[in-house]
Formats: structure tokens, C-alpha cells, sequence
């Protein structure tokens, strides 16, 4: 209890309160404008947060986050055009509303089960991230190296069109993360004695090239779609009191599974959006009316999205394995903080987790007022030129990148993993793999070369604990079922006129 | 940048061969098996493996195309067959021609790959140049090149670029206290 209160006071610091408000504002902002999405903002808040004290860096990230995945659902209402990816699941259904004139409808359910989504989240993190950590204190190197194989399964299997195309990217951040003296030999890997690299490629800037750079690249290259919102919005909040008894069913549902995708690793907020949208339609007794500005979907993934954005903190603070690529960057944030992430964080400093949790309801509550404000404002923050908006984030990610470590060849790396992204996005390889990759690759290597030292090599010494065989099941299970998938997918293409012949099926045999 | 799956495989499984080959120098810790070299190689291998079953694939697509395609024609009976005559083309159209549903990347431009060569150019020029020029000079340069391409009114370039400079600086200077480089204004550096 001492660490409840501990943790209110360090919550109540007027540095972390008006940190809080600024990146509330932040978020909206970025969630608003489409093409910049919740990882770029949290991307972007990295080199302010190098210089916040630690539940300050937090509660920037919290916040800034939460805003944003909430204010992408107002351009996707507005002019069809998603904020962040994860509006694009019901953009059609918002924009409906628009088409009708009650976008102030759609957008009110945005709003308000945003924040029913984000609170549910919220006490899941709350009250299960500490559980699990109290059972994970059991866990020796060889459960943590099953978790993180276990992890990065997720991550390519679930966020992949092509699942290959996800192993793809998750071997080449492995590679990027040996990059360097730390491994258990200490021996310089991959350096071409260059002492830039002795220390490994720095995460931060690649991570901002990753999600900054290469968005800037996208712009330059396709440009923005022309920006029309002439919407007069009214009353937000009428009918949604109706709209919470009439559809508590959907919302419960919206967010358990959005928690639930949420702490899988690599899929986040916008995987859970799709999938509640389509849970939704499916179980609906009137699925006719998706699609015509029909309540029930947007109230499902809506909620969905924003407690995904919780759920994704449980294993990112109870193991170190972030759910999603944001919670990659948190916990890159988290390191540096000295805030290491694990189950004895719970134990060693109880206070900064109970403070994490009280910022992400303080986030989820603020959401009410500053997103009625953002709505109300929306007509002219979607008037925000681009072209003057996407240079200054450029220079805005040049000096973030420099600020980590004061270091020119940081900006290398920034250049280089921007252009990588790039030309990966265009060719359909996904990114949030290579970036769980680069961050759990040492952690990966590590907790292997550590349980074969201890095992004296013996292989079935990954096995042979109860945690550690379930762990293991599980994973090869994931690879087994995806294979077998797979192997049906290729089967009914070779067959010919197959009901679905997958992405690449040929045209003509259809 | 779009690239057939073969090439980038092909480029890939080079890459892989290239670790394998390099981690094979690496030293070996005596009296353990493994060492710096077990875990990169593991992934490479992987990455070699996984290479191979995108080369495989695209080219099993691609040899599907000019072989289906001439015994679809004559074989139209059986395809027409599970299918009213009148729906085999949204099928085929949807394939073959541009989907029809969200606005599609549009072609790129001369405009377009000037904004996109300075998106990355700029990069490489405050690398190259912002330790002689300053970070104030060189940001104004890089801000005032990017919104001109972009096609910012020329009227609000120089003032919004200059601005933006200033008040980054502030922030990132005087605020967190991050070296930026005075360069050309060293004497004047405030």
C-alpha cells in the first residue's frame, strides 16, 4: 500500500502533470493528422523523453499514444482518410456516418468507447501484469528464452500477409542485433573495425527511421490525398448513454479481445481493430447494415484499438517482450530510464509500476475532454499544410536521432533503416518483426548461450521443466499450424479454379 | 520501389551466405561450444531458408502465368462452366487491372522523385555539412529546400522554414542541451 502512495505522489508532480497535458495534445495531433501515425509520435517523443525524468518519459508515451489512436479515428470519420492504421478497419463505416450527416455520431462513439476501451485495458494491466510477474519470478533463462522465441512466432505469423516475408524481417534484425561487443564472447561482430559499431547499431535512431524517415519517404514519393472536411459536427456525447447499455455486449467483447491481441507480441492496435470489426459483423444479428454508418462494428473496434494499446504493456513490463512495435520503443525508453522491465521491477520498485498504471488511467480520462476539444477543432487541424508539416518533422527526426548520443553516425543509421523501411513497405515486408528482432535478438542469445552452458549442452534441458515444455508446445504448435496453412494455401492454388486462390493466384485459371 | 520476390530473395540469400561465411572466422571460446558465432549463424541460416522459399515461390508464380494463360483459353469450357459467362471478367478485372477501392498510389513524377531524392538527400547533406555550416544554416537550408519541393507557398518558405530552425534549436539546445554545431555563426553563437 506504501507503493500506491508513493507512486500517487510521483504521478502528482507538476512536471509529470503538465508533461502528461503536452503529450496529450501531441498525440491528438499526430493520431489526426493522417500519415503520422502512433508509433511515429512515440518515435518522435523518444529524444524529449532522454531528458524527462523516468514516470515523466512514461506518461509522455502513455498518453501520447492513447491520444493518438483515438484521434485517428476523426479524419478516417471526416474525410475517410485513417488517422493512424489503426482506424483503417472501420474508416467505411465512420465515413457512412459523415455521408448521412451525423459524423458527430460516429465520432462520439470514437470518443467515448475509446475510453471505456483504454480503462478496461488499463485494470487488465493493472491487476494481471502484476499476477504474472509474480508467477514469472519462477522463470530461469530457459522459460525467458522460450517467451521471446515465443514472441517473435507471434510477431511473424500474425502481423505477415506472408508469413516468410515476417521470418525475413525478423532475421535481419537478429543479424542488426549482433551488431557489436555485446555477446557472450565479446567478440566484435560485423563491425569492419569500425569503432561506431562496437557498440552495436543504436536502437533509437533506427527505430526513428523506421517509423519517421520512411514516412517521410512515402509523402515525398505519393504525396497526400487532397484534404476536404467541410463537416459541421454537433453534439458529441447525445445517444451515447443509449448506445452503452443498448451495445454493452459488443463493447466487452471489443475490448477483452482487444487486450488479448494486445498482449500478443507483435500485433497491436490496428490487428485488433480488424479483428473485432470482423468478430463484430460476423456475430451481429443485422450484419446487412455494416458498412451504412451501423453503430455495433465501430463500438467493437473502436474499444478494441485503445485497450489493445494496454494490453500490449503487460508482457513489455513483465518480461521485457513488447506486445506491439510501440511498446518496442517504450521499452527501449524503459532501459535507458533505468526502469529495466521483468518481473523484479515488481518486486525491487513497486512504485513505478503502480505509477505506470495510474498514468494510463489519468490518459484514458483525459481522453473526454481533450478529445471533444479535438473534435471540435478537428475542421481546422485537418487544414494543417503537409507540406510544410512533413520538412520540419524531417529535421525534427535528424536532431532526435543526433540528441541520443551527440553522435554524427547515428545519422547513418537514421538514413539507413529509413530508406530500408521504405523499400520493405513497398515490397510488402513488414516492419514491426525487425524491430522486435533487433531489441530481443541479444536478450534471445543471452538466455540460449546461458541454459546450453548451464545444460552442458544438453538439448533436452528446453524441455524437461513443466513451464518451459508448455512454452515450447505452444510455439512449435504456432509454427506447425502455420506450415500446415500454408501447405493448404499452395494446394488449393495448384488445384486450379480453387475458391480462394490466395494473394498470387493467377487470374486467368480463376 | 517495388521489387519481384526473386530479386530480393536472390539479393538476400546473398547476404545470408555472406554472414555464414564471415562467422566462420569468428573465434571460438575454449573449452565452451558456443560462441560468438553460433547465434548470428543461426539466424543467417534462417534468413537463407526463408530466402529460398520467397525465390521458389515467386518464380513457381511466375511460371504459372505464361503456362496457364494459353490453355485457359481454349480450356474457357470448364472455367465458364462453374461460373455464369457473365461473371468470370470482375474476377479476372480484379486482378488484373488496378483495384478499384482506395485511391492508388499514383505514378511518380519528376516532382515526386525531386521530393524524394531531397527527403533522402537532405540527410546526407546535414551528415556531410552541418559540422562546417552550423546546424541553423544547414536546417534552414534543408527546411526551405524540402517545403519548395513539396509546393509550399513560396510566400511562407523562408519565414516558416527560418522559424521552425530557431525554434528547434531552442528546444533541443538550450532546453535538453544537445551539442548542436554553431559552425559559421560560432562567433555570433548565443
Amino acid at each position: 500500500m506504501d507503493a500506491v502512495i508513493t507512486a500517487f505522489w510521483l504521478v502528482m508532480d507538476t512536471q509529470v502533470l503538465v508533461t502528461v497535458l503536452l503529450s496529450a495534445i501531441f498525440g491528438l495531433f499526430v493520431g489526426a493528422v493522417p500519415g503520422l501515425t502512433a508509433t511515429m509520435a512515440t518515435a518522435l517523443l523518444v529524444p524529449i523523453t532522454f531528458f524527462l525524468p523516468p514516470i515523466a518519459a512514461v506518461g509522455a508515451m502513455v498518453t501520447a499514444t492513447a491520444m493518438a489512436i483515438f484521434a485517428g479515428d476523426i479524419p478516417g470519420c471526416l474525410m475517410r482518410i485513417p488517422g493512424t492504421p489503426a482506424s483503417a478497419a472501420y474508416v467505411d463505416e465512420a465515413y457512412a456516418y459523415t455521408r448521412k450527416g451525423q459524423a458527430e455520431t460516429a465520432l462520439g462513439i470514437g470518443l467515448v468507447f475509446s475510453v471505456i476501451g483504454g480503462i478496461f485495458g488499463s485494470i487488465v494491466l493493472s491487476f494481471g501484469a502484476p499476477a504474472l510477474a509474480e508467477f514469472a519470478l519462477n522463470f530461469s533463462s530457459v522459460e525467458y528464452f522460450w517467451l521471446v522465441v515465443l514472441g517473435l512466432t507471434c510477431a511473424v505469423f500474425i502481423s505477415a500477409d506472408q508469413p516468410v516475408k515476417g521470418v525475413i524481417t525478423l532475421m535481419l534484425g537478429l543479424l542488426f542485433g549482433s551488431v557489436g561487443l555485446e555477446n557472450p564472447a565479446a567478440h566484435p561482430r560485423f563491425t569492419f573495425d569500425s569503432p561506431d559499431l562496437l557498440g552495436g547499431l543504436s536502437l533509437i535512431p533506427a527505430m526513428i527511421g523506421l517509423f519517421a524517415i520512411s514516412e517521410v519517404m512515402r509523402y515525398s514519393q505519393f504525396g497526400a490525398a487532397t484534404m476536404k472536411a467541410a463537416a459541421q459536427v454537433g453534439s458529441v456525447f447525445k445517444g451515447m448513454g443509449r448506445m452503452m447499455v443498448q451495445y454493452w455486449r459488443q463493447t466487452l467483447r471489443g475490448s477483452v479481445v482487444g487486450t488479448a491481441v494486445g498482449v500478443l507480441p507483435g500485433a497491436g492496435a490496428d490487428i485488433a481493430a480488424w479483428i473485432t470489426y470482423a468478430i463484430s459483423k460476423k456475430s451481429s444479428k443485422t450484419p446487412e447494415k455494416f458498412g451504412t454508418g451501423h453503430p455495433e462494428g465501430l463500438i467493437e473496434s473502436g474499444a478494441a484499438n485503445n485497450s489493445a494499446l494496454s494490453g500490449s504493456w503487460i508482457p513489455a513490463l513483465v518480461f521485457g517482450i513488447p506486445g506491439d512495435s510501440i511498446t518496442a520503443i517504450v521499452i527501449g525508453v524503459l532501459y535507458m530510464k533505468n526502469m529495466n522491465p521483468g518481473p523484479t521491477i515488481f518486486v525491487d520498485n513497486p512504485q513505478n509500476v503502480y505509477a505506470v498504471f495510474m498514468l494510463f488511467f489519468i490518459a484514458n480520462l483525459l481522453m473526454l475532454p481533450l478529445g471533444w476539444a479535438c473534435i471540435k477543432a478537428s475542421a481546422r487541424l485537418l487544414k494543417i499544410p503537409r507540406e510544410i508539416l512533413m520538412p520540419i518533422i524531417l529535421l525534427f527526426c535528424i536532431v532526435g536521432a543526433f540528441a541520443m548520443n551527440n553522435a554524427t553516425f547515428d545519422l547513418w543509421i537514421l538514413l539507413g533503416f529509413g530508406v530500408l523501411a521504405w523499400i520493405m513497405e513497398a515490397n510488402g515486408f513488414p516492419i514491426a518483426p525487425m524491430i522486435l528482432g533487433m531489441l530481443l535478438g541479444p536478450m534471445l542469445e543471452e538466455h540460449f548461450v546461458r541454459s546450453m552452458i548451464r545444460a552442458d549442452g544438453n538439448w533436452l534441458a528446453f524441455v524437461n521443466r513443466p513451464i518451459s515444455a508448455t512454452l515450447a508446445a505452444l510455439t512449435l504448435g504456432i509454427w506447425a499450424a502455420s506450415a500446415w496453412f500454408a501447405f493448404q494455401r499452395q494446394r488449393a492454388a495448384a488445384a486450379g479454379p480453387g475458391p480462394a486462390p490466395g494473394a498470387g493466384g493467377p487470374g486467368p485459371v480463376g | 520501389m517495388k521489387l519481384p520476390d526473386w530479386l530480393t530473395g536472390s539479393l538476400l540469400l546473398a547476404l545470408a551466405l555472406a554472414v555464414l561465411w564471415h562467422v566462420r572466422s569468428f573465434p571460438a571460446i575454449p573449452g565452451q561450444e558456443y560462441g560468438a558465432a553460433v547465434f548470428p549463424g543461426l539466424a543467417a541460416s534462417g534468413l537463407a531458408l526463408a530466402a529460398l522459399v520467397l525465390i521458389v515461390g515467386s518464380l513457381r508464380r511466375r511460371n504459372f502465368r505464361p503456362s496457364a494463360r494459353p490453355s485457359a483459353r481454349p480450356g474457357a469450357g470448364p472455367a465458364g462452366a462453374a461460373s455464369p459467362p457473365a461473371t468470370p471478367s470482375p474476377d479476372a478485372s480484379s486482378s488484373a487491372s488496378a483495384p478499384v477501392k482506395p485511391p492508388v498510389n499514383p505514378p511518380m513524377g519528376p516532382r515526386q522523385w525531386l521530393a524524394l531524392g531531397l527527403s533522402v538527400g537532405s540527410i546526407v547533406f546535414y551528415i556531410l555539412a552541418a559540422d562546417a555550416l552550423g546546424f541553423i544554416p544547414a536546417g534552414f537550408l534543408i527546411l526551405a529546400a524540402m517545403m519548395w519541393a513539396h509546393g509550399a507557398r513560396p510566400g511562407l518558405i523562408v519565414p516558416v522554414a527560418l522559424a521552425a530552425t530557431l525554434i528547434i534549436h531552442t528546444g533541443f539546445y538550450k532546453l535538453l542541451r544537445v551539442p548542436l554545431p554553431w559552425g559559421l555563426l560560432q562567433p555570433i553563437a548565443w
